[in-house]
């Protein structure tokens, strides 16, 4: 691929568009951190998460998702630092998405099929964890 | 807490400004000095690499640094190894792992020494693109060179990075620098943008495991997030030679560090 006017144009837009997920998903992740870093100063200390030593226990995502279930109002301090996590780590897979409907509507199809095996990868990353 | 996220601000600047996701540095500080457990503290590393990544990603690209197309490219083999590094490492000794990050940052402090800190590009015809250097202001026009070594050693990189926990960055930079002929600054902030997803494969294989501890990764991951904007602040002024050996040293340290806890074991 040459540098042509064209393509600038094409990487500059590419380049907002992740840009804007970056800043959006950073933003997101950062205030249910912060949250959580400040329920943690007036709340009653209680023993650090017991991190799973057993492969294939699968106990991490069931907790989270127990966690969640309940009313906003009722998070504690660790739900809102796990939902700051869960929010940073989907960031750049979301990432993914957006470049994959760029390169969609461009038909620039060596990129698109580079993004489906991307996502394709990361499903079968997070389903090798059940 | 307090301690997380001092210590992620200050590994979010320095990984911003090399092109690394911080995870080497990080992972020995957890260990040596903060007593965490190398397995955890992979964990914790790999999210916190994901923040580096996304902190750093929001400037460069806005400087126009990144070569996002290019990056999406060696994407595909960088995941595909870190998704092979991350199911491994639930099963191997963590000693194991501590000396294989010790050779990483031996390998990563003589890599060092090969980069030019040059600048320069040349178009090749073959994912050819341009930015304006921040130090310089001049236009810097350069291409792509040995593209499928470059996917190979990529491959590689994503690979260390699910097994250990860090970004992989530490390799991706000087390949794509020296194998693959992108110049310095963009080959950082490509690394930069890349070392995101190849983390996040990772992370959420350590997720699934229960292996994150949140109160103690999410701290950290603020502070990087808040490190890496600076990071790339300085780095756009800071000469890299200094930075360079600075960083050097640092590698050296930890090298010996990790290399001593393998060999007398770890918690």
């Amino acid at each position: 691929m040459t540098i042509t006017v064209a393509n600038i144009e094409a990487k500059v837009n590419l380049d907002r568009i992740l840009h804007a997920i970056l800043v959006i998903g950073m933003t997101l992740s950062a205030t249910a951190i912060g949250i959580g870093l400040l329920m943690s100063l007036w709340e009653t200390p209680r023993a650090s998460v017991a991190v799973a030593t057993a492969p294939s226990s699968a106990a991490g995502i069931a907790d989270i998702v127990n966690e969640f279930q309940r009313s906003p109002l009722a998070w504690r301090a660790d739900t809102f630092l796990y939902l700051g996590m869960l929010l940073l780590v989907a960031t750049p897979v979301v990432r993914v998405v957006g470049s994959l409907v760029d390169f969609l509507r461009l038909r620039d199809w060596r990129f698109v099929g580079i993004s489906l095996l991307v996502l394709i990868m990361l499903t079968i990353g997070l389903f090798s964890g059940f | 807490m307090l301690v997380m996220l001092l210590v992620g601000i200050g590994v979010g600047v320095f990984g911003a400004m090399m092109g690394i996701g911080g995870g080497i540095l990080l992972i020995p500080v957890m260990t040596g000095f903060l007593g965490i457990p190398i397995r955890s503290a992979a964990g914790i590393s790999i999210v916190c690499v994901v923040a580096t990544s996304c902190g750093a990603s929001v400037s460069y690209l806005h400087k126009g640094l990144t070569h996002s197309r290019l990056g999406m490219t060696l994407e595909t083999a960088t995941v595909a190894g870190a998704l092979l590094g991350g199911i491994t490492a639930m099963w191997l000794n963590p000693r194991l792992i501590a000396l294989i990050l010790g050779c990483v940052m031996l390998y990563a402090f003589y890599s060092m020494y090969r980069i030019s800190g040059s600048d320069a590009g040349q178009p090749t015809g073959l994912m050819d693109a341009e930015y304006t250097d921040p130090a310089s202001g001049k236009k810097i026009a350069y291409g792509v060179r040995r593209l499928w070594p470059g996917l190979g050693l990529s491959f590689i990189a994503g690979n260390i990075s699910g097994l250990l926990g860090i970004g992989g960055g530490i390799i991706k930079t000087p390949v794509m620098n020296l194998v693959m002929g992108v110049p310095l600054r963009a080959a950082i902030a490509t690394s930069n943008f890349m070392m995101g997803i190849t983390a996040a494969t990772g992370a959420l294989v350590f997720l699934a495991h229960g292996h994150i501890d949140p109160q103690k990764a999410a701290p950290t991951a603020l502070g990087i997030l808040l490190g890496a904007r600076l990071g790339v602040r300085i780095s756009s002024r800071l000469k890299s030679r200094r930075l360079k050996q600075m960083f050097q040293l640092l590698l050296l340290v930890f090298a010996i560090q990790m290399f001593i806890q393998a060999i007398r074991g770890i918690k």
